[in-house]
């Protein structure tokens, strides 16, 4: 786990969780944990992206890790760390263009101009990712949890859950209480900010 | 609307009776008033499925930082001590109302230190890196006994603060990337 260093201005998340601009800030510095833990918030969302993007699961891994490089390249112009989500999932879907465009296979629904769009996202995505990185700023055990509940695929129960935040499995129930309530503030908090 | 962001929750998380998780919702003190921001949520999660990504492939990027070079150290030699020398003429202390002010000198940097005792056997440690190159830092400072005690970043003119420290003798290191500065440094009055 990152931790923050004295007098480094405490952005976090309930005292425990740093931000994202403090992660970036601790890459900056060539604090190796930052950017592990950065992977370890992002890794998922973009891999997930590449796989939408890619029709063969080695190109996706290859273009999720040209993302991270990407991201590693460009850790000190970074402008908006709260919608690193965003940054990130625009990177992975132009490389994921690049590489298939090399590939000489093109999804049909895709034309010439959409390989050259920096943004091109439809609403629900766009809305999606700011979603995810309103989790991302939950902290845990809550970025997990609802991680865990919403996003992942393999649907894993409370039991499943449990085991993995490390807690009895009659806690999850009233935990997933809190964390709801907490990702509501939040959502209101970035519309109110928006 | 508000039954069906219920029942599309419910979905989600039932792994046996759907109709019993719902009745379980509805009486969820977060889960009262209106649903709108859950549906988006709930949107969202149709949007972006999230597999767990492969473990080389997560292993590679985690590589992808880079390994630390050689890192070049310099020791720091003590020219000024108030505790023993007393003011130095034109030596200034970076805080006027520090108890002591001890300065080091290496080839790229000195460090000036001031102590304040809090206590009988405890001084609180400020100071300044001051680099003779504009192009070195930011430094992090750190001070370490039999193991680390405290550690900082200076801000944009070099200053620290290190906080409370027990008295005793430490090795204060104030170190960038590529080098570092070290100084033996005795902390108490």
């Amino acid at each position: 786990m990152y931790a923050p260093r004295v007098g480094d201005g405490g952005e976090t998340n309930g005292g425990l969780d740093p931000s994202n601009a403090l992660l970036l800030r601790g890459c900056r510095r060539g604090e190796q944990p930052a950017w592990a833990q950065l992977v370890r918030r992002y890794e998922r969302l973009v891999y997930a992206i590449a796989l939408r993007e890619c029709t063969d699961a080695d190109l996706a891994c290859d273009v999720t890790q040209e993302t991270f490089a990407e991201l590693l390249r460009s850790i000190d112009s970074i402008r908006d760390p709260e919608r690193l989500g965003h940054w990130l999932a625009t990177v992975c879907r132009r490389t994921a263009w690049r590489r298939r465009g090399a590939t000489t296979c093109r999804p049909l629904e895709l034309t010439d101009e959409h390989i050259g769009v920096t943004e091109d996202f439809t609403d629900d995505l766009t809305r999606a990712l700011e979603i995810y990185d309103t989790v991302q700023s939950l902290g845990e055990p809550c970025r997990s949890l609802i991680i865990g509940l919403f996003f992942d695929p393999a649907q894993p129960d409370y039991a499943s859950i449990a085991v993995q935040l490390g807690r009895p499995p009659g806690s999850i129930g009233p935990l997933r209480g809190r964390c709801l309530a907490r990702l509501r503030a939040l959502l209101v908090e970035v519309s109110a900010d928006a | 609307m508000r039954e069906d962001v219920l029942h599309r929750l419910a979905s989600r998380l039932a792994t046996g009776d759907v109709d019993d998780v719902i009745e379980s919702l509805r009486r969820s003190p977060e889960l009262q008033g209106d649903l709108g921001w859950l549906d988006e949520i709930l949107d969202a999660a149709d949007v972006l499925s999230l597999p767990a990504v492969p473990a080389d492939v997560s292993a590679k990027l985690h590589a992808l930082w880079p390994e630390p070079g050689p890192v070049r150290t310099e020791q720091a030699a003590l020219i000024h001590d108030s505790r023993s020398a007393g003011d130095l003429v034109g030596v200034r202390g970076v805080h006027r109302t520090a108890g002591w002010t001890a300065l080091f000198t290496a080839p790229t940097a000195d460090i000036a230190i001031d102590g304040t005792p809090s206590s009988e056997e405890v001084t609180t440690l400020s100071g300044q890196v001051l680099t003779r190159a504009t192009t070195d830092g930011p430094y992090s400072v750190s001070i370490t006994g039999t193991a680390e005690v405290a550690s900082t970043h200076c801000d944009d003119v070099g200053q620290f603060q290190l906080g409370p420290v027990p008295n005793g003798t430490y090795t204060l290191t104030a170190s960038t990337a590529e080098h570092a500065i070290a100084a033996t440094i005795d902390v108490g009055s």
